[in-house]
């Protein structure tokens, strides 16, 4: 790497040169796009984008990489929230802060989510908890965190809650208490839509926003298969079916109004 | 008229356009699509319409079925084209692509655009991203018997003010409303009926700047272009379709 | 335009798109919706009380219940797959003495008149037109009342709710509900299943479907199924059982199909297309009367014509083909012996014979010629007869056709590995053909030809080790 002008070594430390800061910001910028694009255009699990992209980074050329990202207009952010440089090696700044040291009783909104390390990241996931989610601080103590997260209550460790990053919600945004997942609906009572959670990407958030899966739609649980998956959901008189996983990504709020008979 | 304008109006026209989809127009004097969502009664319509002068196979290189068909009316030959059954053209499904492409680049005469009755503010997202595109259609309210039987009536005036095209009622099943739908459909071939098609106005205040920009534009590189702010519309979605049917020059084709 | 105009054009609208945010497309479609509901407020006029769908509501409660939902959808498709076999036995027999006692004659007797060359009169006549009016005469009836049946229910609205109810065992599998469908229209015909996978519009359940269909039990194979399961296993069992232990060994060797179709689709989705992207949407249209003549029109036009046209262009040519390598002779051996000797050896080592894997190369392009192949190959084995080589038959009886099944050397082993074999193996030319078409790639269409192939040597090798290591 000395050899190759990437890197200079001083007395006592190692630093990038400006030729090596340059490289690793192409090669951070190839890692985020192909991420980016696993995450709209192709059907990988999201525990596989940063495997797959560590292998893709090094493979593709300035000219592809560049190709990719006129393909997928221009991203500024990947699927973690990390912004993607630009080509002429501009990056914007991050802004957020770790959850960990967020006071009891804000309200924020979850900005990044660390792939690395995978175990911990897994941990995330499980909860479902995703960029763009509004969160609320509950309780800090015994190095645990807990907060309240479109209906739920998440109780994760300093450790794994370090890893999320958000900020306080502007002035234009609200924190809705009563944002629930479509899941947690219960046959026959009604809802309105208040948006499709940001993990729902590509082609499954188009189909759902095709079929009307749009804020302030009013909708009904119909009924339930005989497994309990997929439901029926009754929205602009039609019914649709969608799996649990699916309805998890939409964003709810439960309603006394029936609409179902009235149109 | 002018010349320019009378031959703007024959199918001829843009065979070449359409020869390029896959649609032989030798013998036809009016092209006509047939779009509409699925489960609306669209195939009823079809065989209503063509009876059994219809042969199926498939879109040139897809695997998605076409059928098409013709018939006659006022000694012209209408050849029918039925489109694949969507719920948008903006997703990026082979299905929406054919439908989309066939009303973009192989300008129908006449599109009917079939929809449920008692489903039309749903079935209306489609028919409002079709108005974007084309400005010569015939909205055919399907299923009327059913929607009636269920309560639900339409004001068919009103929704044709709304929309600024043709509205017919039809129970395609019970062959109610064919004979009035021909024959809307040939006023709007032949340019007796003039659409002034629904254009979207729900957009965001900032989203609606930039399309109007973006628009702007477009109509300055491409004068004459019909459908520019629909084009903005999907370049600001980064449809990369879209993109390269530009990069290709195919808008430009369009417009000759 | 210009080149330059063009990009300076998609500069201007990658700029704007960093302004308005990455998520326009939420907020074109919130616009058009918007602009929906207006439009729909002012024109809808609702007259009295709204009525609530009860009717469909009450039968929707029915189709879809944890108790119901199921034994219906078994009961309605016993039904369909009862009427397709018993009913098609009738017009099958009678296209078969049609083209195969009737015509046949009197075209030989034409063609010995006009003074045809034997070898011509034999390879069109024994060899092309025989397996046409075969391939006709099973394949064209069950088809013809099948599909209407499948369209007709389609049309109805049922079929949605059977992938409702079915999905979330699908699920598990990586698969779509909507497969139950395209795997049930398998039961009718591989090809015409794997055209009806274009319901599923997520390309990664998409493939599943096409790749999994051959493991539906097609109806070109029950016929084999239900005669060797007659001959082999019902006579296992005293006379008034026989005719039970053959129908469920039959029903077991389908159900096993079901088994490979979930456990391949799952290996599939885990495996070879985890990065195909993956969507689900199901509407549940309203239930509506179907319209008989117009379904029974089309079905028929649509489905039947076109898999029958594409069965009998591939048969003609393999009709030629068994007619040629049972009349061409290599030092007094005809081709066929001479192959069948040498995959004797091979076929033994999976408990099958020569004669059966012949049988499977030379009736690829239709299932339903396997049977009368495997006949017409064994008679010749076994020197049976002299002239005439190369003419495909079946026997009045299956006690007529054991017996010379028997005396080809068939044990049960080889009746059980051909009943697994027959699921087991290649799709017909037909379907590969049709995979080919639903999916325009090489690699997908091999894969899908082969890999049932590689499963059916090991399943069969297998139940001869089992075998052998009690017998």
């Amino acid at each position: 790497m000395t050899q190759k002008g990437l890197i200079q070594i001083s007395s006592s430390h190692v630093t990038l040169t400006e030729t090596g800061k340059n490289y690793a910001l192409s090669i951070i910028r190839i890692h985020r796009l192909w991420e980016k694009y696993l995450s709209e255009k192709t059907g990988f699990d999201k525990t596989l984008w940063h495997d797959l992209a560590e292998a893709k980074e090094h493979q593709l050329s300035k000219e592809e990489a560049e190709a990719l990202y006129e393909e997928l207009g221009r991203p500024r952010f990947d699927p973690h929230g990390d912004p993607i440089p630009t080509a002429l090696g501009e990056m914007i700044s991050e802004t957020g802060t770790s959850i960990v040291g967020v006071p009891v009783g804000t309200v924020a909104k979850i900005i990044h989510i660390e792939d690395e390390p995978k175990s911990i990241y897994r941990q995330i996931i499980k909860e479902k908890l995703h960029i763009g989610a509004h969160i609320k601080i509950s309780a800090s103590e015994n190095h645990h965190v807990f907060f309240e997260s479109e209906g739920h209550s998440i109780q994760l460790s300093t450790v794994v809650a370090s890893n999320i990053q958000v900020v306080l919600l502007t002035s234009q945004e609200v924190y809705e208490e009563g944002k629930v997942r479509l899941s947690s609906l219960i046959e026959g009572e009604h809802a309105t839509i208040l948006g499709i959670s940001t993990e729902c990407r590509g082609a499954n958030r188009r189909r759902l926003l095709d079929l009307g899966f749009i804020k302030g739609t009013l909708l009904t649980l119909e009924y339930l298969g005989p497994n309990q998956n997929p439901r029926a959901y009754r929205l602009r008189n039609t019914l649709i079916a969608l799996r649990n996983d699916q309805a998890d990504l939409i964003l709810i709020e439960k309603t006394q109004y029936d609409r179902t008979g009235s149109l | 008229m002018t010349e320019l304008e009378a031959c703007d109006s024959c199918a001829l026209n843009n065979s070449a356009q359409l020869l390029k989809l896959g649609i032989n127009v030798d013998h036809a004097d009016y092209v006509i699509a047939l779009a509409g969502n699925p489960n609306t009664g669209k195939s009823t319509v079809f065989n209503a319409l063509t009876g059994l002068k219809q042969h199926t196979g498939n879109w040139p290189g897809k695997t998605v079925t076409r059928a098409e068909g013709g018939y006659r009316y006022k000694d012209k030959k209408m050849k029918l084209i039925d489109l694949p059954g969507t719920y948008s053209l903006l997703s990026t499904s082979q299905d929406e692509e054919i439908a989309r492409n066939f009303i973009l680049f192989g300008k129908p005469d006449v599109t009917i655009i079939v929809v449920d009755a008692a489903r039309i503010e749903r079935n209306l997202n489609l028919v409002l991203q079709i108005l974007e595109i084309t400005d010569r259609a015939v909205l055919c309210l399907n299923l009327m018997d059913e929607a009636l039987r269920h309560h639900i009536d339409i004001d068919e005036r009103t929704l044709g003010k709304e929309l600024g095209i043709p509205v017919i009622k039809c129970s395609a099943i019970k062959k109610q409303g064919i004979p009035e739908l021909i024959s809307t459909v040939h006023q709007v071939a032949t340019r007796q009926i003039i659409c002034k098609p629904h254009r979207i106005k729900g957009l965001s205040k900032p989203a609606q700047k930039m399309v109007d920009k973006l628009d702007k534009k477009i109509r300055k590189n491409y004068p004459g272009q019909p459908n520019s702010r629909w084009i903005a519309m999907r370049l600001l979605d980064a449809d990369a379709d879209v993109i390269k049917a530009l990069k290709n020059g195919d808008f430009d084709q369009a417009l000759t | 335009m210009k080149e330059n105009d063009t990009q300076d054009l998609l500069d201007l609208a990658s700029e704007l798109r960093w302004e308005v945010g990455e998520n326009f497309h939420d907020t074109l479609v919130e616009g058009i919706y918007a602009d929906a509901a207006q439009i729909a407020q002012k024109t809808e006029i609702k007259q009295g009380e709204p009525n609530p769908y009860s009717f469909e509501r009450k039968l929707d409660q029915v189709l879809t219940s944890k108790k119901y939902g199921f034994p219906i959808m078994i009961l309605i498709l016993s039904i369909i797959l009862w009427l397709t076999i018993q009913g098609a036995n009738y017009p099958s027999g009678l296209l078969a003495r049609f083209f195969l006692e009737f015509l046949h004659p009197i075209l030989k007797t034409g063609a010995s008149q006009v003074g045809l060359p034997w070898w011509l009169d034999g390879f069109l006549i024994d060899g092309v037109y025989l397996a046409l009016g075969w391939v006709i005469s099973v394949m064209l009836p069950p088809m013809a009342i099948f599909f209407p049946m499948f369209t007709l229910l389609e049309d109805f609205g049922y079929l949605p709710r059977v992938a409702f109810n079915l999905d979330s065992l699908f699920k598990k599998s990586g698969a779509h509900g909507k497969q139950a469908l395209t795997m049930s229209m398998g039961w009718g015909c591989n090809a015409a299943g794997v055209v009806a996978t274009r319901i599923i519009d997520s390309p990664r359940e998409r493939l599943i479907a096409i790749i999994t269909n051959n493991f539906s039990l097609c109806n070109g194979r029950w016929p084999t199924q239900i005669l060797i399961a007659t001959i082999f296993i019902g006579a296992l069992v005293p006379d008034s059982f026989s005719s039970i232990l053959a129908s469920i060994a039959v029903i077991g060797v389908a159900l096993l199909g079901v088994g490979f179709t979930f456990l391949s689709s799952w290996m599939l989705s885990k495996t070879l297309l985890k990065g195909e992207v993956s969507t689900f949407a199901l509407e549940l249209p309203p239930y509506r009367p179907p319209n008989l003549w117009t379904t029974l029109y089309t079905s028929l036009i649509d489905r039947t014509l076109i898999v029958l046209w594409r069965a009998m262009v591939f048969a003609a040519p393999a009709g030629a083909v068994i007619w040629l390598i049972s009349n061409i002779y290599v030092s007094d051996l005809s081709l066929a012996n001479i192959t069948i000797d040498w995959m004797d050896g091979f076929g033994l080592f999976f408990g099958l014979n020569g004669v059966i894997l012949l049988a499977y190369v030379v009736a690829i392009p239709a299932n339903e010629i396997v049977i009368p192949t495997i006949l017409m190959l064994t008679v010749a084995h076994l020197n049976l007869m002299g002239a005439g080589d190369g003419v495909m038959f079946e026997l009045e009886s299956a006690t007529e056709t054991a017996a010379l099944l028997h005396a080809g050397g068939w044990t049960l082993l080889t009746g059980i590995n051909l009943m697994l074999f027959s699921l087991l193996h290649n799709p017909c030319s037909t379907t590969i053909y049709t995979i080919y078409q639903e999916t325009k790639s090489w690699k997908w269409t091999v894969f899908a030809s082969i890999m049932p192939v590689i499963l059916g040597f090991l399943v069969t090798f297998l139940v001869t080790q089992i075998w052998q290591v009690f017998h």
